[in-house]
């Protein structure tokens, strides 16, 4: 299909240019609020994301309060009520986004720069000012039942709550992924008021600015919206962490076109000394387009369309994980060729050019996260969680030029072993059911647990 | 009487034309040294023909299978070692291909981009393998997941009588398993030539080098003649559409209420767009105080003018599709009652000067968000600056939406509220929930 055209050779590349990833700007105030801000970016916008911490309930009663807070807190404040709040927002281009999950609750805001000082105290009066109206209470148990119905349809959620199960077990805020309806049923107003009293202090939470901005005035903005939040008791993440789980879950989907398969276990955590060896394994196993498992079950044997392996971290663990959505007949075959790849990579050392190759791709990526002020605030809001020192990003290039084909490889013997992995799979349980108990590297199934 | 805030939304963009034909985009953005190189090239969904359902997206997968100079995925590969991301879509209008690299492997990316533009070099194997990868995506993003038809195709399928707008651009798996080597040949050497395409460079570099490699890679491509563009009018809607359909996935019924638009670039079209602001976009939108936080019927609406993008980087004729998800408790006909109600609101009496600001105030705004390429930095400006020149022949007015916008008094709202958000010009979609 090519034309015979005269296409000179392939260039060859001059260096790269140094990059040095510029820092924030760090300040608290009387009340504990940490603030960081950085300008970065060519529109006129200013980008606020301020991150409240809270220790996860063991409650299992109280699995999704903080989603039920965070929407209560939309529900107006004591100087404004909804549809006011919201109208004063939009005048200024933007909008409140609040949510919370089982570590925290965020609010976040983008308005174009010249709305700054407005933005922050709109933000602040929602965060010092809820108000809670009693009258919304069943709507907003409404709205996360029909959430709760919503996210149990799908199969990727069905997945990934044994593949959490697993890990932590049902005692563990983190094991929880979905909640019981009864228990949403429970909820009130004053549920939400008490909680967002105890947990929305001042000392737990973080504000971050970016975007073009003046920073004298975004400091005295700063200081004047949210001087008067009062503090609170600090809490210790003390909730123990993921443990592996040899086991395998099969969730019933009958006639599923396609099988959805959370195969990993914990690995190391953020901040560790293999962290940063870990993230370039898991760019070369599977967390890449270029990658091995990716190379192999789509653009070489066409199992699937979006395979991916990630690493997520919650408070003191990190989880390595592929996940693939795969034709139903190929399910054992998709299965033992991520085993493969898995074995290959713990058994061999990868040759220098495609460790070259994955480390340019993992300080590329590095620099496109620090390029966008929406990315970079990302990083820094994970560098906070996972108590990561900021001298730590302009070591990070030459932590990656560092690893070598035997540190990969003694990373996956360590940590990627498929004896201690969980294997959580929904799909049409009467036709991969068989050959799945073939499997020799899987642990015996367990049906619908 | 409030007044739209100032704050500039400007793309500075130079243009050239190679003597083939291909128009060159450059836009210049030194905040951070990596550069997004893109190439456009005006062929989507709706160029595809009969019995062929899913080429242009199946033909897309293919320009990543290898080419004269390169391998199957070589092309990812090298972008990945230098640093870079990639990713490629199928639009209804046109298909297009882009790399974020760090700026010193500007000449890589569009060295790699010259060699594919010559043609991909396949065999049956590739071919099958992306068969299957299609289907795969197909599998996953609609018919393994509920509401995986709702609304985007559902709405172009009922609402239009075209065959090049209501077919199912993902593609029915009879046509893909049907496509050939030779419709992929076929399909290459219609639309594939420098002179149906776009390219443009966006970030940290030097411009004149730049010029000078382009000449270099791309100039000896043959220009070829223009394809002929696809007919997608429709004749004028008379009557209300009704459809309704089970999801058998789906545990709870959803709505959708899609109205054909005007034309692109039109008062009327920007004055459409400034409606669905008011309507559903962001917390203060009508339909939401009523819908959701009023009367409760759902937890969010959702309004749309392009499911595949936004309002700027489509052609017309496309549809205002309004949507939710919803209770069994509640009858779909009477959430269309209150949604008729809010209409007429507007369309009888004239809205307030705050609202009309607002609405300018969150079209402008949103605008930036539009840049920000989610992961792909300077991917979001590039495909604005790429769409206006393939669907208005000139990048440059990419900047002057604002003003399209800012034109709109509050008797332009009445009138095409009053015109086109009325039944007669709506296709109405009801999903049963059928999952047990």
């Amino acid at each position: 299909m090519t034309n015979d055209m005269n296409l000179p050779l392939k260039p060859t590349l001059g260096p790269i240019r140094p990059f040095t990833p510029t820092g924030r700007k760090r300040f608290s105030l009387d009340n504990g609020m940490q603030v960081s801000m950085f300008e970065l970016g060519s529109a006129p916008l200013v980008y606020l994301r301020l991150v409240i911490q809270a220790q996860p309930s063991t409650d299992a009663r109280l699995s999704w309060i903080e989603k039920y807070v965070a929407e209560y807190m939309g529900e107006g404040t004591t100087d404004l009520d909804a549809d006011l709040f919201a109208e004063a927002f939009a005048a200024i281009g933007g909008q409140l986004h609040i949510s919370g999950d089982d570590t925290s609750t965020n609010f976040s805001a983008t308005v174009p720069s010249e709305f700054m000082t407005e933005a922050l105290n709109l933000v602040a009066m929602a965060v010092l000012k809820p108000e809670f109206p009693v009258s919304e209470a069943e709507r907003l148990q409404s709205n996360l039942l029909r959430e709760l119905d919503l996210s149990k349809d799908q199969p990727q959620v069905n997945a990934a709550e044994g593949f959490r199960k697993a890990l932590y077990g049902l005692n563990h805020p983190f094991g929880r992924l979905l909640p019981s309806r009864d228990n949403l049923l429970e909820f009130t107003a004053d549920i939400a008021a008490s909680y967002s009293k105890t947990h929305h202090v001042a000392n737990s939470a973080h504000l971050y600015i970016s975007g073009q901005f003046d920073q004298r005035l975004v400091e005295e903005a700063v200081e004047k919206s949210f001087r008067n939040w009062s503090q609170g008791d600090s809490f210790s993440n003390t909730l123990p962490a993921a443990s592996p789980s040899y086991a395998t879950f099969l969730f019933d989907r009958p006639e599923a076109e396609q099988s959805t398969i959370y195969w990993g276990l914990p690995i190391s955590h953020p901040g560790a000394t293999s962290w940063i060896g870990l993230e370039v394994l898991n760019a070369l196993l599977g967390g890449s387009f270029h990658s091995r498992i990716t190379l192999n079950i789509r653009e070489d044997k066409g199992y699937t369309y979006s395979p991916r392996s990630m690493m997520t971290a919650r408070s003191r663990d990190g989880i390595w994980l592929q996940v693939a959505d795969v034709t139903t007949d190929v399910t054992a075959l998709a299965l033992g060729e991520i085993f493969k790849e898995i074995m290959s990579i713990r058994e061999t050392l990868v040759t220098r050019d495609e460790l070259e190759a994955i480390k340019q791709y993992m300080i590329g990526s590095f620099v496109r996260e620090m390029s966008e002020p929406g990315s970079r605030m990302g990083h820094f809001m994970f560098s906070d969680r996972h108590n990561l020192s900021d001298s730590e990003d302009s070591l990070y290039i030459d932590r990656v030029q560092a690893i070598t084909p035997e540190d990969l490889r003694m990373l996956a013997e360590e940590f990627i072993d498929p004896t201690r992995m969980t294997l959580s799979i929904v799909g049409d349980a009467g036709k991969i059911k068989d050959e799945l108990k073939e499997l020799q590297m899987l642990a015996p199934i367990e049906i619908d647990v | 009487m409030t007044s739209t805030p100032s704050f500039a939304f400007d793309l500075p963009v130079t243009r050239h034309t190679l003597s083939n034909g291909l128009r060159v985009l450059l836009h210049h953005d030194k905040s951070s040294p990596i550069v997004c190189v893109s190439v456009y090239y005006h062929v989507g969904m709706r160029s595809e023909p009969k019995g062929r359902t899913g080429f242009a997206h199946l033909f897309e997968h293919l320009m990543f299978q290898g080419s004269a100079q390169m391998e199957k995925m070589e092309l990812v590969g090298q972008v990945q070692s230098v640093g870079g991301t990639l990713n490629g879509s199928t639009r209804f209008d046109f298909t297009n291909y882009w790399e974020v690299v760090p700026s010193h492997a500007l000449d890589l990316a569009l060295w790699m981009e010259a060699d594919r533009m010559r043609g991909p070099d396949i065999s049956e194997t590739e071919l099958e393998n992306q068969r299957d990868v299609v289907k795969n995506e197909i599998r996953v993003n609609v018919l393994n997941r509920p509401y995986g038809t709702f609304p985007w195709l559902d709405v172009q399928e009922q609402a239009f009588d075209n065959w090049q707008n209501s077919h199912n651009g993902y593609g029915d798996m009879v046509d893909l398993d049907s496509a050939t080597l030779a419709d992929a040949q076929d399909f290459f050497d219609r639309y594939y030539s420098p002179k149906n395409a776009v390219l443009c460079v966006a970030g940290d570099f030097e411009e004149a080098a730049a010029m000078k490699s382009i000449n270099s890679f791309f100039s000896d491509i043959p220009a070829m003649n223009l394809p002929e563009r696809p007919d997608i009018a429709e004749e004028p809607q008379v009557a209300e559409r009704v459809h309704s359909k089970i999801d058998p996935l789906a545990s709870r019924p959803a709505l959708a209420l899609a109205y054909r638009t005007p034309d692109r670039g039109s008062t009327d079209y920007y004055a459409l767009g400034l409606l669905n602001g008011i309507l559903t976009v962001g917390d203060d939108s009508l339909l939401r105080k009523e819908l959701v936080r009023k009367k409760g019927f759902t937890s969010s609406v959702s309004g749309s003018m392009n499911f595949l993008g936004h309002m700027h980087n489509a052609e017309t004729p496309l549809l205002l599709t309004i949507s939710l998800i919803h209770d069994d408790k509640v009858d779909p006909d009477s959430i269309i009652m209150e949604i008729d109600k809010i209409i007429k609101s507007i369309s009888s009496s004239p809205i307030s000067e705050d609202l009309l600001v607002r609405a300018k105030t969150k079209v402008r705004s949103g605008l930036y968000g539009l840049l920000s390429g989610s992961g792909y930095p300077r991917f979001g400006v590039s495909d604005l600056l790429c769409s206006f020149e393939l669907l208005e022949g000139d990048a440059s007015l990419a900047s002057s939406i604002p003003e399209r916008f800012d034109v709109i008094e509050i008797a332009d709202l009445r009138r095409v509220a009053e015109k086109y958000l009325i039944p007669s010009n709506r296709t109405v979609i009801k999903l049963v929930a059928g999952a047990k």
